[in-house]
């Protein structure tokens, strides 16, 4: 060491310091890492499945298990480490990591691709059927040879064959080109172009690409739930019974956990509902005192779901079930005001701040606000058909969204 | 939340008998060259070596912002790109592993603080199991999880070229010629980035000492 390293008059006090700890890794990090470095040179995407394939900023969470789905409003497969130029040749269903985004290309699909000087991505799709998400705000532009499709940020398939292309986008907006002229394709539209004419809309109906659409997103949840083993039904819900101090507690770092209802229309809640009836033993009358409060219950909240999807994207959801909405509305609302939305409900919760007499606020404040009233009043509605000890017991089986803190506390 | 129910991770690990490049806590020559010519089990090795340490770079220097799958994701990606090089890492040279790995770190976390600023930056959401579990919290550990969301808050409010030298230092106990052939960068500029960003978190934690 250098005397001018000898620096401990300068150094901020160690112990200060050492209470900043760092959480230990999870216990498989090592085991997950050799399955990647394996695959390294199979030109398979270093990314986990359910990182790839999404962003999402909420989480369902089992009850009692603590751990979710929690996930941050990015994709990592994106990040600019991925490579920059190549070429694939895949004879089954591959996904391809490149520049800007990820391509799942199918069964004898060939892609090659580059960033050209300006930094735009141009990727080549030579034949075959490929799948892209492409990150928004990144030139990325698919040439086939009957055109080329440039995207404004979205999800989206191209289909290429003898007689010309097919696209369909899924989330946002491509633009669709060759020499016969250009048109915009948005979500839920599928047009075919060919080498001699202009992109024209297909018969395809929108029906079929909403479900599509629809299930997409629920495969994407569902293997965002499967991330982790869940544990269900530990002794208690960690959302339920929160006392006045630890509401405060939440509030101090602008955290909105709250607890669910096993509404129906998710292979997870699904499952929930089935590991809460075996463990508490419920009886077949207690089941179907469950399913009337449900059928109750559910379709007024799935309507203001989607109205609060609506307002925030203009786009229907109509196809999308109660986790899936949650998780795009949270994902879809710019990053302050969820933020600004977990403070002040967090605090409208432990008593230290008054709703708005209107019932005003951004979506995801009314969403959040309307989240952590929702298993009172499902528990409430239980407790008129079944005794309310019962129904409170159940209640602790249940899981709930966490969209963790969003403020660092005093 | 969660930080404070853990322990912290990155202490140094047990000497072995060799060590490369004499380091410290460093693994042993013949299974880094075993490393280098492709082993999976020295792979493995290196990887359990040094994991913890470079998670906890990665934790601290991204943040409020680190979440466990981000920062688990971002550890791996080092690993990774660092057995693509390994093969030309100077064994012999006066590089320790973990200073050429956390080097290596310290790009991608540039990197991931990068894309998250050109979007926005995002919310970063985290699992707080612990916080909800229901067990009453002293008032010492709620104090110590205060301070600790201060000093993740102030730190990242530096930037990360200031946050690098002065994790590298702080926590994990780099020289200066490491810091400054980690980072790429004149000992001149580690002195001065150090010096400020402990100017700042001195003025900043004022209230805590």
């Amino acid at each position: 060491m250098t005397a001018r390293e000898d620096d401990r008059d300068e150094r901020i006090d160690p112990e200060l310091l050492a209470a900043y700890e760092v959480p230990a890794p999870s216990a498989d990090l090592g085991d997950r890492y050799m399955a990647r470095w394996r695959r390294r040179g199979e030109g398979e995407s270093t990314r986990r499945s359910w990182w790839r394939i999404g962003a999402a900023a909420a989480a369902l969470v089992a009850a009692g298990i603590g751990i979710g789905l929690v996930v941050g409003r990015r994709d990592p497969s994106t990040r600019d480490d991925a490579p920059a130029a190549g070429e694939a040749s895949v004879a089954e269903r591959h996904e391809i990591r490149i520049r800007g985004g990820i391509a799942v290309a199918e069964a004898n699909a060939r892609i090659r691709w580059h960033v050209d000087d300006a930094g735009a991505m141009h990727v080549e799709q030579l034949r075959g059927d490929v799948f892209y998400r492409v990150e928004l705000g990144l030139g990325f532009v698919v040439e086939t040879p009957a055109g080329s499709v440039t995207t404004l940020g979205t999800c989206f398939r191209v289909e290429t064959s003898a007689s010309g292309d097919v696209v369909t986008v899924y989330e946002g907006a491509v633009q669709v080109a060759n020499a016969s002229g250009s048109r915009r394709v948005s979500a839920g539209e599928r047009v075919g172009a060919s080498i001699t004419a202009a992109a024209t809309t297909t018969p395809d109906d929108r029906a079929k690409i909403a479900q599509l659409q629809a299930r997409i997103a629920r495969l994407e949840a569902d293997a965002r739930l499967a991330v982790q083993p869940l544990g269900m039904h530990a002794d208690r819900n960690p959302m339920v019974d929160l006392t006045p101090e630890k509401l405060a507690e939440l509030a101090r770092v602008c955290h909105v956990p709250y607890d669910v209802p096993p509404f129906a229309g998710s292979s997870l809640v699904d499952r929930m509902i089935e590991e809460g009836y075996s463990k508490l033993g419920f009886t077949a009358d207690e089941r179907r005192a469950v399913t009337r409060v449900v059928e109750k219950l559910q379709p007024a909240y799935e309507a203001e779901l989607h109205a609060l999807y609506t307002e925030l994207t203009g786009e229907s959801g109509d196809a999308l079930d109660l986790l899936t909405l949650t998780v795009e509305i949270a994902q879809k609302t710019p990053a302050a005001d969820l933020a600004a939305a977990q403070r002040q409900v967090s605090r409208e919760r432990a008593g230290l701040a008054t709703p708005p007499r209107d019932s005003g606020g951004t979506v995801i404040e009314r969403m959040l606000r309307s989240g952590i009233a929702l298993g009172d009043v499902f528990e409430r509605a239980l407790a008129r058909e079944l005794p309310a000890a019962r129904a409170h017991e159940f209640r602790r089986t249940w899981g709930g969204v966490n969209l963790g803190p969003s403020c660092a506390g005093p | 939340l969660k930080v404070l129910a853990m322990t912290r991770v990155d202490a140094p690990a047990p000497a072995p008998a060799r060590a490369a490049s004499g380091g410290a806590g460093e693994i042993d020559d013949v299974t880094l060259r075993r490393a280098a010519r492709g082993d999976e089990e020295a792979n493995r090795a290196v990887f359990d070596r040094y994991k913890d340490r470079v998670f906890a770079y990665l934790w601290r220097m991204l943040g409020p912002r680190a979440t466990l799958a981000l920062v688990e994701d971002l550890t791996q990606d080092t690993f990774l790109r660092a057995f693509e090089a390994l093969p030309r890492f100077s064994i012999d040279g006066p590089a320790r592993l973990s200073t050429w790995l956390l080097a290596i770190a310290t790009r991608i976390a540039f990197n991931e603080l990068r894309r998250q600023r050109r979007r926005g930056g995002g919310a970063t959401v985290e699992l707080v199991e612990d916080s909800l579990r229901g067990e009453t919290r002293t008032d010492q550990q709620a104090e110590r999880r205060a301070i600790a969301a201060r000093i993740a808050t102030e730190l990242g409010k530096l930037s990360p070229e200031h946050r690098a030298v002065f994790v590298l230092r702080e926590y994990h106990d780099l020289s200066y010629d490491e810091i400054a052939r980690a980072l790429e960068i004149e000992l001149g500029t580690v002195q001065s980035r150090l010096s400020r960003a402990r100017a700042a978190l001195r003025a900043a934690l004022e209230d805590l000492r």
